[in-house]
């Protein structure tokens, strides 16, 4: 142990981050025990894993796989940010699947929640923050508590609440990623690490894209940190990073540019979620401390109040304390959403899907820099080691003691569902019943129908497990990436009609309710009762002719068997086989017909009858279907990736690799007599 | 000059510290009080209920209802409660006990009220007959040596 007092310091503040680390791992440490039954969006990721799991033991690319465990699938890695799961499932695969994926999931939210504090000291430490205001910030990110979620609060990454995984992996990548960014505007320098931190921090969520690239735009324009530059040498740089930001992020988002016309705002979404939260909700919630210390004495935004009144007033302010400063305002207008920045907004490619209430990521990453600041000056208010410590433990007991309440309810929760789960022999019973894939989708109750009466302890839907375990389930759509997941809630459990269209096979209803005549009753387990649709199956037919709704919506409430004419009785339509990336469909029609899949339509899909290609089409509102002639046929659908994701994702790892490599080989060559060298 | 800034200085940050301190015990006082703060038979009920949505709000609602039990052991609606629940914490033998319990409460006081509804003058409702009021206290508990004793009486009394 070195004993200068800078390494005694050093040493101190890699103490506290661990302690900060811990804490927070602590916290999270119960998620291992939930396993499988999930109740947010965890449960969706589970199923994507699920799934990997499954293309990856065929064979298949795990980095564009048709995903369908919720309605009605779609190739979800093309638009949404897939490194935490590729990570997560290889975490599991090198462990011969002995940590299981659910497991390997819990393993990294803890890991990574517990790697938070160190990577915002990283992040402060390269805006040019002190080690103690930096210590101060890494503290401050596992104690938050926003209001409504979303943001870092650990609350988000615990079991029932808003299951965000990928956020989690991206904020811990993002606010180093902004520091190296804004050092390679600054100096010229440093290219590879702002590469492969950007890079990594996309890859696990698109929200690190938006805050990246006003890093871009702020650093380059605004001139903070790089006042010796004339605009143009700052411009120059950041139109190179932005350039080599987008050739190395091209793998994530050349696939959403192609999936434009199919990708879905859900009619069923809350407005807030694309329109940003509006002036007087942002506002409001500042002003009350809720972003940084909801339920809580406000603690940390008092600090940030601290740190931004220090930082842009006070002369001996690290040049990061201005960066934070304007970075916070900008973000803090930028959740204002469309009502401040309509104008902007409107019509700006990939903005439209953009989950835009997540932007308060923005404001609590510069809003952390800045509490350690005001932490910093606050406890520079004594120079006696008692007293500061007296005056650190009044900062930290209110958020520590905010947070410990947090931990205590979610491991309660976590303990009576896992036990009720245990004791639940019906839906233990029900999920055996259903371990073999059927030929068509399991309604299991929505919202709008008996999803609520359906549920292990009272308050988990029977879907969720169903839908984790991979069982191709419609009850939820966790993510609606396709125009067709909006028939969901039109479906009807009492028209036989939404079976054959939806192409839904098997029911699972509460055991006291009476169902239609067309329905089996398969099997009962206590409360629950298995039911099936004989004549269901994932494909149906129907004339060339036949032209479904605009919007799934408009099926709601309707008995469509009058409005869309069925196909001859004669015709005969089958699914033999319904795999995740392959239907084998057996038809048998008198004439030319249209073979509609309870699927969403893509263009990844492929269609052959007796090695013949055939054509597949959308079926509106975004279903898939192929033309057949009349005859007998064994219809083959598959999905196939393309492969130009693959060869970008492989140019990324070099570009990265080599700029990593070459800054270093730069480096030593300037520097002959050194044995080693720093990034 | 420089000795009083520093002395006011460290005055300052003990005085933030402590008032720190001080709101952030108040605090978790406050909210601890709120917690345990007295709730009528119905308020714990309506507790419940909201605890078939929110299964973190059943162990609180559980020593709330655990509390009102001591004050008064045989309020029907605390046992019922507490049944509820324990049925929903997924422990059913204890639900079946709290449920007997609470029916056995609420039967003691029907029992009493029918035994009760014998004395009402049949003036008021017409309907009323003191024997079969006897009878149905008798069907709750057949031991219930009162409403034996007035059905006697009332079955061997001349009619008028």
């Amino acid at each position: 142990m070195s004993k200068s007092p800078e390494g005694g310091q050093k040493v101190l503040s890699a103490l506290c981050l661990i302690l900060a680390g811990i804490f927070a791992a602590w916290g999270l440490s119960n998620e291992f025990r939930a396993g499988w039954l999930q109740y947010s969006d965890v449960t969706f990721h589970l199923s994507l894993l699920n799934q990997m799991a499954e293309v990856h033991a065929t064979g298949g690319s795990i980095l564009d796989f048709w995903y369908d465990a919720s309605p009605f699938g779609y190739p979800v890695f093309r638009v949404y940010q897939y490194f935490p799961h590729i990570v997560i499932f290889y975490t599991s695969l090198v462990s011969g699947f002995s940590l299981g994926l659910s497991e390997a999931l819990a393993l990294w939210t803890i890991v990574l929640s517990a790697l938070l504090p160190s990577s915002l000291f990283l992040t402060a430490r390269l805006f040019g923050f002190s080690r103690s205001a930096a210590v101060a910030a890494g503290i401050g990110a596992v104690l938050l508590a926003e209001a409504e979620g979303y943001g870092f609060g650990l609350e988000n990454y615990t079991w029932g609440t808003r299951g965000l995984v990928t956020q989690l992996w991206a904020l811990v990548a993002v606010g180093p990623a902004s520091g190296y960014l804004w050092r390679t505007i600054r100096t010229g320098h440093g290219w590879g690490w702002a590469a492969c931190a950007a890079t990594f921090a996309i890859g696990c969520h698109l929200v690190a894209g938006y805050i990246l690239a006003v890093v871009l735009l702020m650093a380059s324009i605004s001139g903070v940190g790089a006042a010796r530059l004339v605009f143009t040498q700052r411009l120059i740089r950041g139109c190179a990073s932005a350039f080599g930001l987008l050739v190395l992020t091209a793998h994530q988002w050349l696939p959403i540019l192609e999936d434009r016309a199919l990708i879905h705002r859900s009619l069923f979404e809350p407005e807030w979620k694309f329109a940003g939260r509006g002036v007087d909700w942002t506002l409001s919630q500042l002003l009350e401390g809720n972003l940084f210390d909801n339920g809580r004495l406000p603690i940390v935004t008092s600090l940030v109040a601290v740190g931004f009144a220090f930082a842009f007033f006070g002369r001996s302010a690290p040049w990061g304390g201005r960066a934070a400063t304007i970075s916070l305002l900008l973000w803090i207008s930028l959740l204002c959403g469309y009502e401040a920045w309509g104008w902007l907004f409107e019509g700006t490619p990939l903005l439209g899907t953009m989950h835009m209430h997540r932007f308060v990521v923005g404001v609590q990453l510069w809003g952390l820099l800045l509490a350690g600041y005001g932490a910093e000056r606050v406890l520079s208010l004594s120079q006696y080691p008692p007293v500061r410590v007296l005056l650190s433990a009044a900062l930290l007991a209110a958020p520590v003691f905010g947070q410990l309440a947090l931990f205590e309810r979610t491991d309660e929760r976590v303990k009576l569902i896992s036990k009720q789960f245990e004791a639940d022999k019906d839906v233990q019973s029900l999920l055996g019943a259903l371990t073999t894939r059927r030929p068509g989708w399991v309604y299991a109750g929505s919202a709008r129908t008996w999803a609520k009466q359906l549920t292990v302890g009272g308050y988990v839907e029977v879907y969720h497990p169903l839908v984790a375990q991979g069982v191709p389930t419609m009850g939820m759509l966790f993510h609606s990436m396709a125009k067709s997941g909006d028939a969901l809630f039109a479906f009807d459990p009492n028209q036989e009609s939404h079976y054959q269209l939806f192409g839904v096979h098997t029911v699972v209803a509460p055991s006291d309710w009476s169902p239609p005549s067309f329905l089996t009753e398969e099997a009962r387990f206590g409360r629950l009762s298995l039911l099936r649709y004989e004549r269901g199956s994932l494909a149906h037919c129907r004339p060339l002719s036949f032209r479904g709704p605009e919007s799934a919506a408009l099926y709601r409430g309707s008995d469509l068997r009058e409005s869309y004419v069925t196909c001859a009785e004669q015709d005969r339509v089958s699914v033999d086989e319904w795999k995740s990336q392959r239907v084998v469909v057996r038809a048998q029609l008198v004439e030319e017909r249209l073979v509609v899949l309870g699927l969403s339509y893509h263009p990844g899909w492929r269609a052959q009858i007796e090695e013949r290609a055939l054509e597949v089409r959308e079926v509106a509102p975004g279903f898939l279907g192929i033309e057949l002639p009349a005859g007998t046929h064994e219809l083959l659908l598959e999905y196939r990736p393309g492969q130009t994701r693959s060869y970008l994702l492989i140019l990324s790892c070099v570009i990265v690799l080599g700029s990593l490599l070459s800054g270093r080989l730069l480096r030593r060559a300037k520097q002959p007599g050194r044995q080693g060298s720093r990034p | 000059m420089d000795g009083i800034v520093r002395f006011m200085r460290e005055g300052l940050a003990i005085l933030l510290a402590v008032a720190l301190l001080g709101l952030t015990w108040y605090t978790e006082l406050r909210s601890v009080a709120r917690d345990s703060d007295v709730l009528t038979p119905s308020e714990a009920l309506s507790l419940v209920s909201a605890a078939t949505k929110d299964a973190s709000l059943i162990a609180p609602t559980q020593s709330a209802l655990q509390g009102l039990l001591k004050s008064d052991p045989s309020d029907a609606r605390t046992l019922f409660g507490l049944g509820w629940v324990a049925q929903l914490a997924g422990n059913e033998r204890e639900a079946l006990e709290w449920y007997g319990r609470a029916a056995s409460e609420i039967g003691e006081l029907q029992k009493f009220i029918h035994y009760n509804r014998s004395f009402v003058s049949s003036a008021h409702n017409e309907a009323l007959n003191p024997i079969e009021e006897l009878e149905a206290a008798l069907r709750i508990d057949p031991r219930f040596a009162l409403a034996e004793q007035r059905l006697r009486m009332l079955r061997e009394a001349p009619r008028e």
